[in-house]
């Protein structure tokens, strides 16, 4: 199977696949609905999954909107109306069912001030906010309730992944991964189906921080290798602000930002993957791999420039960085270091080739796949986003394998997480009968 | 069989591997045990040991600028020829090398121009037996409505070329292809159905003309797995069909056959999993 595991995140998955019918659930006796009906009791009389659509897609024709007429119109035809029911096979229900009914954890972001967090969810496509006070001891089992759940066609929420706030007004971003194209802003207050204020943003947006001395929210776009500006608030189609793109830059494939308003700057994490020619028919100089990096810029940089400073190297240790934090009190950075399962912590003003000054990971500290990481300097606390089904909120100067102070659960204790992110592939391995899912 | 919720029993992923997102393509060769996938993000293609697992190292790659790869997207593996078919969307192309091509090595051959139709190919099937070649389009040059659409074509075609045949048109039911795979003589393919229309210019760099804001992401009409036999030709509905809202297919994508045992697997972007299909009577 593929495991998109978060969009972002290259990955391949194999799961064990005795390719039989025998070991499902027959004909008629859908697995899904089993699965559904295991949601979480906090879930009940929230929207179902964003994008469900029924036979004619209504849902999706009543929120056309004009920009998109071609796409959204476009139904079933008559001719094929009028055939389908003569055709072979139809409404057959699956012999296997593998998917995940509860939420995974992507982004988080922390309002210490107003107590709030939210955590976005790359597989019901939502985003959940809690109070920041929440989550139980490790040993706890049982889910935490969210304030409010985003989570319906009206969100704009598909494949949610970065998260930011605005402590100043009392919203929170996302931005999309997928095809959605947006970054989706909601009232803290948002609940269920709620209808998003939608802003149009390249295809590939990851990363999301915001600045109140800029009035301007920064968003990492992966495809085109870019960091692009927009004014707070912004919506439908508006222009972008400015934008950091260009060789200088080094950017390849950015992944997390986060905005350092106290020192006026933006940090950057880097996969290293690289290729002009994604999105240029007529470029013919082919990919490229850099190695992983977090590079710094000046808060108001526009154009090809190049980052003031660059952490990079094997004594790094980055691996995938994927989500970062800054604290501006502590002169400290967090980076989400996802295949290592562990968190770096370097100083805010490290450059070159230096080693990480305290690792967070092991079985104890319960970090599995971290995707996003916040401060919050108030509490002196450091909260780490699992793809899966675990945030844990760590003491700020933790450092290898300890347990956390709290863990927010978006499921039981235990529960699998199947860990897809938009599968789109697949294949068999006939040696080993198994199904190969990338992400 | 995993069923249910279940994690998977290895993972390949981390820095080493060279994966990147948008892993739209993926195969596995049996003759050879090995796993092959295709970049995006860095316009590459990356082969695995059949048995990797963690941060496994790729055996080899193929990346540079003779490759003319950009957006590869599926792949699929001929052993009878020993080559190796890749559909890259940005270009329009279908692409085979060598099977045990590696580095900056250049395609053998190319099939794409204003003569093929194709638009924004994503899969690609090879049948070596009838000697065709098959894409899955997300969408067609002259197709109705610019609808996608299965383009067949002889597997020794070069260049601009048009197609032996091309099954799209109302009656298909097809908005827009996805993945496809060829076994006996039929085209299996996912109709994942929706019409993306990027609301930013090619690059990223602003807006376009007209656009408002956002799209709805994952709309459209319901997807389906459709067949098709490879000499079907024009406006022809799917000999066979899953399609309908107890298969919980919305939007497919990626397709596995296993004819053995009569099963057909689809993943689905929307449910965030994938799903299969006792239909021994397909085969």
């Amino acid at each position: 199977m593929i495991r998109s595991r978060l969009g972002p995140v290259g990955l391949i998955a194999m799961v064990a696949a005795a390719m039989t019918a025998a070991a499902g659930p027959g004909p008629g006796s859908s697995p899904i609905a089993g699965l559904i009906g295991a949601r979480p009791a906090w879930a009940a009389g929230a929207a179902d999954k964003a994008g469900k659509v029924e036979e004619e897609n209504a849902t999706s024709r009543d929120l056309a909107s004009p920009v998109n007429a071609n796409v959204n119109s476009l139904e079933t035809s008559d001719e094929f109306r009028r055939v389908l029911e003569k055709v072979p096979g139809g409404d057959v229900s699956p012999c296997v069912a593998v998917e995940d009914p509860y939420p995974e954890f992507n982004g988080i972001a922390i309002d210490p001030q107003n107590g709030v967090v939210v955590l976005s969810d790359t597989n019901l496509k939502s985003a959940l906010i809690y109070d920041l006070k929440a989550g139980g001891p490790p040993e706890s089992s049982a889910i935490t309730a969210p304030k409010g759940w985003i989570i319906g066609p009206q969100t704009f929420l598909s494949f949610a992944a970065g998260v930011a706030v605005d402590p100043v007004r009392h919203e929170l971003y996302t931005t999309e991964n997928d095809i959605g194209d947006d970054i989706a802003a909601f009232p803290y207050s948002a609940n269920g189906n709620y209808k998003a204020r939608a802003l149009a943003v390249p295809h590939g947006s990851y990363g999301i921080a915001i600045s109140q001395k800029y009035h301007q929210m920064a968003t990492a776009i992966q495809h085109d290798a870019e960091i692009i500006f927009y004014r707070l608030q912004a919506q439908g189609a508006e222009l972008p602000l400015r934008s950091i793109r260009g060789m200088k830059t080094k950017l390849a494939d950015p992944h997390g930002v986060a905005w350092d308003d106290k020192n006026g700057e933006l940090l950057v994490t880097n996969y290293g993957n690289w290729s002009r020619g994604y999105w240029d028919p007529d470029y013919t100089g082919g990919g490229h791999y850099y190695p992983p990096s977090i590079e710094v810029f000046k808060d108001d940089a526009k154009g090809d420039v190049a980052p003031t400073r660059v952490i990079q190297g094997p004594k790094t240790q980055l691996d995938w960085p994927t989500g970062i934090a800054v604290d501006a009190m502590h002169n400290e950075i967090a980076i989400a270091n996802e295949p290592a399962n562990e968190v770096l912590i370097f100083r805010r003003t490290d450059s070159g080739d230096v080693a990480p000054i305290r690792v967070l990971g092991g079985p104890q500290s319960h970090i599995v796949h971290p995707m996003g990481v916040a401060f919050d300097p108030i509490r002196d606390e450091l909260w780490v986003a699992n793809f899966g089904h675990e945030a844990e909120v760590f003491a700020r100067e933790a450092s290898g394998n300890v347990a956390p102070k709290r863990i927010v659960r978006n499921a039981p204790a235990g529960a699998p997480a199947a860990g897809f992110g938009n599968p789109t592939a697949m294949a068999y391995d006939s040696k080993r009968d198994e199904l190969l899912v990338p992400n | 069989m995993a069923s249910g919720n279940t994690e998977p029993v290895r993972i390949i992923e981390g820095q080493k591997t060279k994966l990147t997102r948008v892993a739209h393509g993926i195969a596995y060769d049996a003759k050879h045990d090995e796993i092959i996938a295709t970049e995006p993000m860095a316009s590459s293609i990356a082969f695995f040991r059949g048995g990797a697992s963690g941060e496994a190292v790729p055996e080899r790659i193929i990346q540079g600028p003779k490759t003319q790869l950009h957006q590869p997207f599926q792949v699929t593996v001929d052993n009878e020829h020993n080559e190796l078919w890749v559909a890259d969307f940005r270009t329009d192309l279908l692409l085979a090398y060598p099977l045990d091509g590696k580095g900056d090595v250049a395609p053998i051959r190319a099939i794409g121009g204003s003569k093929s139709g194709m638009w924004m190919p994503i899969g690609v099937a090879v049948d070596p037996q009838r000697n065709l070649v098959v894409a899955a389009s997300f969408m067609g040059t002259r197709t109705w409505h610019h609808n996608g659409g299965l383009f067949i074509f002889d597997r020794t075609a070069n260049g601009n070329v048009a197609p032996k045949a091309v099954i799209a048109g109302p009656s298909t039911g097809i908005i827009g292809l996805w993945h496809a795979q060829v076994y006996d003589g039929k085209i299996f393919t996912t109709a994942i159905n929706i019409k993306y229309l990027p609301p930013y210019d090619q690059g990223g760099y602003a807006p376009k003309r007209g656009c408002e804001g956002p799209p709805l992401p994952w709309v459209g009409p319901l997807g389906f797995v459709g067949m098709w036999n490879i000499t079907d030709n024009g406006d022809v509905p799917p000999r066979a069909i899953i399609r309908g809202p107890g298969t919980d297919l919305i939007h497919p994508g990626g397709i596995v056959l296993d004819p053995s045992h009569g099963e057909i697997f689809a993943s689905d972007s929307n449910h965030n999993g994938y799903f299969g299909f006792l239909l021994p009577t397909l085969f």
